[in-house]
């Protein structure tokens, strides 16, 4: 009789330990599961996000390029048209007043300073409309545009710009020629600004997937403490690069002083 | 030496060896994973004490009567210090007063200092079972970041370890006493095996949480 009870009662605690058991495992593999669901989710969502930030950015920017460009034509179209138009109407009461003899020298002198002060306005208007947007970018493209600005550096004598293009690049999109504009001009004036650099060297090249971009310079280098890393100029380079689904490497010259960065674009 | 006091005496390495990881790499813990650390440090001496009388032939029950109202405070403190505000402390800290108390009164009162106490032990069963269910459930509802990532990991196996162990043991515990007075010791053995195959697993869990946890501070 106690051994029947016995092998009873041990047949109920063994075999409901193990389904316990069982239960307790499957509890925390459904929990394994629903954590994974919800990893999967959160980076679904997360990634999401970062496209419509991507998007945002980009359409940011293509704003931002269109209002400068009509800002560009605008000033060019019409402020340089009016001052050429006065400065027109000076020469003319230029020629006028020289031919009295009666008017008085110092008339001749404040029409000759309104002359050169409207030809200083009209070469200011055209320098600021081609800086917000070169009209040769849209015709020769990004490769002569930049060239031509590297003579003007270079005549200068403060700054010598090595460009080069190891591979002929493709015919490059509109965003993309203006994305690279922009980020070479936005190094070249970090350099100018911060560097104290005496040399440039910009090396274009082309390897049927990427755009590449090698930017370096004889200046005293990128000072990671200082906050011109993360300055509006850095800032804009690493937006733009973004927006073009791009990547930027950038650092300290290692060989020697300088500083130096790889950018990288899908065409 | 048969297969069942083999894996009986097999399950006391893997507590020594979570005791021994927790002494190596305690100081790189967090505060969190140093409460833990405690509980471990805690069931680690006890262990220890435990297989000494076991070898020296002695009783090593009133031991258990130490250990069973002091683990189960420094394993409540430990999800009341790692769920935080998720938590309601001061019900945690409520029970934790109440079943102290009670594992008092039953080690006085009802099961001596020298038997088994599986009252106080099928009551911590039931209470960490509903403890660990309710870390599961707010550990998938809460938002993402509510819990940093490197505690949610450990957290996780800790938790499954303590879940597995204590739902696996818990008619053990409750029919221990039972079963000591009515069955010979084989079937004893036979139980306890079961236990110790728990018990293994557990201390497996709060291996891997503790290495994960460890691993992501280098």
């Amino acid at each position: 009789m106690e051994a029947g009870k016995a092998i009873s009662l041990v047949d109920i605690i063994i075999p409901f330990t193990i389904v316990l058991f069982i239960i307790a495992v499957g509890v925390v593999l459904l929990y394994a599961h629903f954590q994974k669901n919800l990893y999967r989710q959160e980076l679904d969502k997360a990634t999401l996000r970062s496209a419509q930030q991507e998007e945002l950015l980009r359409n940011s920017i293509f704003i931002q390029e269109e209002e400068r460009k009509r800002i560009a034509s605008d000033l060019h179209d019409e402020l340089g048209a009016v001052i050429s138009i006065i400065r027109m109407n000076l020469v003319l009461i230029q020629q006028k007043v020289k031919k009295k003899e009666s008017v008085a020298t110092d008339v001749i002198s404040a029409v000759d300073g309104l002359i050169s002060l409207s030809e200083s306005g009209i070469s200011s208007v055209r320098n600021i409309s081609h800086q917000l947007m070169p009209p040769q970018l849209e015709s020769f493209g990004l490769i002569k545009t930049l060239e031509r600005f590297v003579e003007t550096i270079n005549a200068s004598g403060k700054l010598n710009i090595c460009l080069s293009v190891k591979n002929e690049l493709p015919h490059l999109d509109w965003p993309v020629t203006l994305g690279l504009y922009r980020i070479s001009m936005e190094l070249i004036n970090n350099t100018l600004k911060h560097a104290g650099a005496k040399k440039i060297t910009m090396e274009f090249d082309y390897d049927k997937h990427h755009l590449m971009l090698y930017f370096k310079d004889d200046g005293k280098g990128l000072n990671i403490n200082s906050e011109d890393k993360a300055g509006m100029g850095f800032k804009n380079i690493e937006a733009r690069i973004s927006a073009l689904k791009g990547s930027i490497a950038y650092g300290d010259n290692t060989e020697y002083a300088g500083f130096k960065a790889l950018v990288k674009l899908p065409v | 030496m048969n297969i069942t006091k083999a894996i009986l005496i097999a399950s006391d390495i893997p507590v020594l060896l979570v005791f021994f990881f927790v002494i190596v790499y305690y100081e790189k813990f967090e505060r969190t994973l140093k409460v833990f650390g405690w509980f471990i440090i805690c069931s680690g001496i006890v262990q220890i004490i435990a297989l000494a009388l076991w070898l020296l032939r002695k009783n090593n029950l009133p031991l258990l009567h130490f250990y069973v109202p002091a683990g189960f405070t420094l394993l409540a403190w430990y999800y009341t210090t790692v769920l935080g505000k998720l938590i309601a402390k001061r019900v945690i800290n409520l029970v934790t007063l109440l079943f102290v108390c009670f594992s008092i009164v039953n080690s006085i009162f009802f099961q001596g200092i020298f038997i088994f106490n599986s009252n106080a032990l099928t009551v911590e069963s039931i209470l960490l079972i509903i403890l660990s269910i309710f870390t599961f459930i707010v550990l998938l509802n809460q938002e993402l970041y509510s819990i940093a990532p490197r505690i949610k990991l450990g957290l996780s196996w800790i938790n499954s370890g303590i879940l597995i162990y204590y739902s696996s043991t818990l008619l053990l515990f409750y029919f221990a006493n039972y079963c000591a007075q009515h069955y010979n010791v084989n079937i004893n053995a036979y139980d306890w095996m079961f236990h110790s195959f728990a018990s293994i697993i557990m201390y497996i869990c709060f291996y891997v949480g503790l290495w994960k946890q460890v691993r992501q501070y280098r």
